[in-house]
């Protein structure tokens, strides 16, 4: 029933997966960790661990369940997985050596049809609505467009003289239009990395959203800010607490799980895309706990085990 | 996948549920009824205040409560201001000074705004919260029984050090007594209260270790040393961090996680 993956120390088992049924695994519950009393006999372990299995089904806010938009759409998500998509899709942009214009803070992309589906169901850019028939115009945010040229190396950047940019001129461009560039390509490159699609949040006030596949499956999970682990944040956020209240408050209400990327440059200057290797990013969730919820969820953990 | 398709689903509208986790939180301010739930009208204990110590030792205990209020020592219970003034208010606990004279409800609120029995209005609406649901909550650091042998160690008698200088009939440093409370600055965050689930079973000889540690930062949210420093104070028990203004009381907790790799 449980997979305990490691006995940290006497007094602790840290559960890294549980499997709860065929189709529910439940990943990343790496920081609930359950504090069991010495010398606990195989019986009583036995017995703790099946109160916490049950509790973990009934986690408030805390849970990392995904929550799919249909039936079958998990299934769907499963056998169309979004690191093949991408993969895809850089292949493509590759074959067609494909160029774009960098225009204010965004990347404009002439594609044919078989990239702009790529590009819809990987979710990068967005579709621009033009009369042209036989071409396709998309819009790329900043670190949509660096990913693809950088880190993926299927896209070429030019200038208004048709000149390709190179990575570093791309970069101080890309710097130049906005000082928190580098951190936020951090965090946006760190998810990506991880295959999660990452989308603007800016309708939620927050820096990104993340979803775990395409948004027509599945709802953002993850309401995600960029800060600067360090001195000298520059994105100035939850500084205060009425801005702490109003994003949490506005993750609370769109169901989303407020999560926070420190991006430590470990005191290199961010001078050339190379510098990306020495940062490191730290995940953190912040949460809201209610005292009455929780307690309504420890009454159904001990009616439960009054039949276990 | 359409263009069309994309685009109405890219995370705009349709994203957008309301969760009523928050809606009704407005309410459990005023329906105060509740928190008289518990029946104590029928067991009215007494106790008597001891301004030295900032504390009121038990002269008469009825009722369940005392299970999970107040310090032993030496066969008497003292509480904590936070914990007289939530049974005064309750009705549970008649107060009474050294002339045996009934303290009105009046004078345990000025105790608390005089700030010097340890807990301020804010701590003490953050304990009133959470013991009307029945959780137990202690002040941190604060033992459950104290033997009659054992020298408390000064540390975990924050807050209280006056208890060190009456109880074991010694005088207290007074330097000691000076540092510990200028390090009470109002602002600075420090662990405020261990919180435990509501247990009938609950003893005071073997408390078990609180659900967590709870924290009530000053003029601005925590930052990353601030928390990282309270996790080394703590020592493995979780941290939850509370919020209090205008009368609402808000919980969270900083997790530190790890997205899994998708497929």
């Amino acid at each position: 029933l449980a997979v305990v993956d490691e006995a940290s120390d006497e007094n602790r088992v840290v559960f890294y997966g549980i499997v709860l049924s065929d189709s529910k695994v439940y990943e990343g519950i790496r920081s609930q960790t359950v504090q069991l009393q010495r010398n606990l006999d195989p019986q009583s372990l036995c017995h703790k661990l099946i109160r916490v299995l049950i509790c973990l089904q009934h986690l408030p806010e805390d849970s990392m369940r995904p929550r799919w938009k249909g039936k079958g759409l998990e299934a769907k998500a499963l056998a169309d997985p979004m690191s093949k998509i991408v993969s895809q899709l850089q292949s493509s942009l590759i074959q067609s050596n494909c160029h774009g214009l960098l225009s204010g803070c965004s990347v404009l992309l002439e594609v044919e049809t078989t990239q702009t589906d790529l590009l819809n169901r990987a979710c990068f850019g967005r579709p621009i609505s033009t009369a042209e028939k036989d071409k396709q115009w998309f819009q790329l945010d900043m670190e949509e467009a660096f990913y693809l040229c950088y880190s993926l190396n299927c896209l070429k950047i030019v200038d208004e003289d048709k000149c390709t940019k190179s990575n570093e001129e791309l970069w101080n461009d890309m710097k130049s239009k906005r000082e928190t560039f580098p951190d936020f390509f951090k965090a946006y490159s760190h998810l990506r990395k991880k295959n999660w699609v990452v989308r603007s949040g800016s309708q939620y006030g927050v820096d990104f959203v993340a979803y775990r596949h395409h948004p027509a499956l599945v709802h953002s999970e993850y309401a995600v800010l960029v800060l600067s682990g360090g001195d000298g944040d520059a994105n100035g956020r939850l500084r205060v607490w009425s801005d702490f209240q109003c994003t949490l408050r506005l993750c609370g209400s769109v169901a989303k799980t407020l999560l926070v990327l420190n991006i430590y440059k470990n005191g290199n200057i961010a001078d050339s895309p190379l510098c990306l290797e020495t940062y490191s990013v730290e995940e953190l969730t912040i949460t809201r706990w209610s005292p009455e919820q929780c307690r309504e969820d420890q009454k159904i953990v001990e009616d439960r085990t009054k039949d276990t | 996948m359409e263009v069309e398709d994309w685009s109405s689903s890219s995370g705009g509208t349709s994203d957008s549920e309301v969760c009523l986790q928050d809606l009704n939180d407005g309410e459990h301010c005023y329906t105060s009824g509740d928190i008289h739930k518990l029946q104590f009208r029928k067991d009215i204990s007494k106790a008597r205040w001891n301004d030295e110590l900032g504390m009121a030792e038990i002269v008469d205990n009825k009722g369940r409560m005392w299970t999970t209020t107040g310090i032993v020592c030496r066969s008497k219970v003292y509480c904590s201001v936070e914990e007289t003034l939530f049974l005064a208010e309750a009705g549970a606990l008649h107060l009474l000074d050294d002339n045996d004279t009934l303290i009105p409800l009046k004078n345990i609120y000025k105790k608390v705004a005089e700030g010097k029995s340890g807990c301020c209005w804010e701590s003490f609406e953050v304990y009133r919260h959470l013991k009307s649901l029945g959780y137990i909550v202690r002040r941190h650091g604060i033992p459950w029984t104290m033997e009659k042998s054992v020298k408390s160690k000064s540390v975990s008698l924050q807050g209280m050090p006056e208890i060190n200088g009456v109880l074991d009939k010694e005088s207290e440093d007074k330097n000691f007594i000076i540092d510990l409370f200028n390090n009470m600055k109002i602002n600075e965050l420090r662990p405020l209260f261990d919180v435990y689930p509501p247990n009938s079973k609950f003893k005071k000889s073997s408390p078990g270790n609180p659900s967590f540690v709870l924290c009530l930062p000053g003029g601005h949210p925590p930052s990353k040393p601030e928390i990282e420093d309270l996790e080394r104070q703590c020592n493995g028990i979780p941290l939850k961090f509370c919020y209090v203004e205008y009368g609402r009381v808000s919980f969270f907790s900083f997790n530190k996680v790890e997205l899994p790799i998708l497929p």
